[in-house]
């Protein structure tokens, strides 16, 4: 299975909704941990939903990943994957000053031959995502930070370059056509 | 728009609030939204965003970062504190590029970051986005 995970902060909701809109449903389980309050996260789905035909959730804990689906990390609970395909919801301490933090997620995920994983760091203030990034990484995943040129906020992404030798770093229009490639790859 | 000249503010309905001490920065995003649809605060502190919010503002916040008083981190620390953030899609609005990091445990309440000088097509389509993800 594809298992893509995007990481976003202060000013990601925007670049989050130009990659999101008019993307068809594509062979990949895609999880957005967006930092927000629980307040936003209904209508950040709500909003997502609009702009792909792909199947977009907020998990309740329990899900077992399915390509086709975007899972939305819910305000205020961290999303672990327990077994690398189900989710659970953890109101554990916060992480990187956050929850859901983007580093739990990215780091719940082990070594798994019949999974190919994807890590993406979007706009946003402080490091939360740059352990997780690098983790990604040495479990062989591909990873993507949004070029901090292009960013509202660039310290997340500049963060996991510090900590990682990324793939690529690129802009949200250059993201976008990285996320429909994937279904085709 | 001042409270006192508005008792339409406790009714329902989004608005765009805007938070800044620099009346000329209030002036022109006043004028900028003049033909908008939607009511536009302007509040010179936070102590004034506060007293907004607790007559029912619902909406769009863009927040300067600093004011005299409370600054734009110490209002959003009170808005969270006194569970405001209901209905509420926060933006900073600053002429600062680089953010205080040592801030981080509020960047979850920040939506986006608007820098000044700004780009009044660009800030009328966002804040038009956000009212819509509100409503």
């Amino acid at each position: 299975m594809n298992i893509l995970i995007i990481g976003s902060s202060t000013g990601g909701p925007r670049v989050v909704f130009e990659l999101f809109n008019g993307l068809p449903t594509i062979p990949v389980a895609i999880i957005i941990v967006q930092h927000m309050p629980e307040s936003t996260t209904q209508r950040f789905t709500k909003r997502l939903s609009q702009l792909t035909s792909m199947n977009v959730i907020i998990p309740k804990g329990g899900e077992n990943l399915k390509q086709g689906t975007v899972y939305v990390a819910p305000g205020d609970s961290h999303l672990v994957l327990k077994n690398n395909e189900t989710i659970l919801l953890e109101k554990t301490e916060k992480v990187n000053f956050v929850r859901p933090s983007i580093d739990v997620t990215m780091m719940s995920l082990t070594r798994e031959p019949r999974h190919s994983y994807y890590g993406i760091i979007l706009s946003g203030m402080g490091q939360d995502g740059a352990q997780g990034i690098s983790h990604l990484k040495r479990l062989g995943g591909h990873v993507i930070v949004q070029n901090p040129g292009t960013c509202i906020i660039k310290s997340m992404p500049e963060s996991a370059m510090r900590l990682t030798k990324v793939d690529q770093v690129l802009s949200p229009e250059e993201i976008k056509k990285f996320i429909w490639s994937i279904g085709k790859s | 728009m001042s409270l006192s000249d508005d008792p339409e503010i406790s009714v329902s309905g989004l608005g765009l609030m805007v938070v800044d001490d620099d009346e000329d920065i209030l002036f022109t995003v006043q004028s900028l939204f003049k033909k908008s649809p939607f009511p536009v605060y302007l509040a010179h502190s936070g102590q004034e965003c506060l007293s907004y919010l607790d007559q029912g503002f619902k909406g769009v916040i863009l927040m300067d970062i600093m004011m005299p008083g409370l600054d734009g981190w110490e209002t959003i620390q009170e808005i969270v504190k006194r569970d405001k953030m209901h209905d509420l899609i926060i933006s900073m609005f600053t002429a600062k590029d680089v953010p205080d990091t040592t801030l981080d445990h509020l960047k979850e309440y920040v939506f986006d970051y608007i820098t000044k000088p700004f780009e009044p097509e660009k800030l009328i389509a966002l804040v038009d986005d956000y009212l819509t993800l509100l409503d």
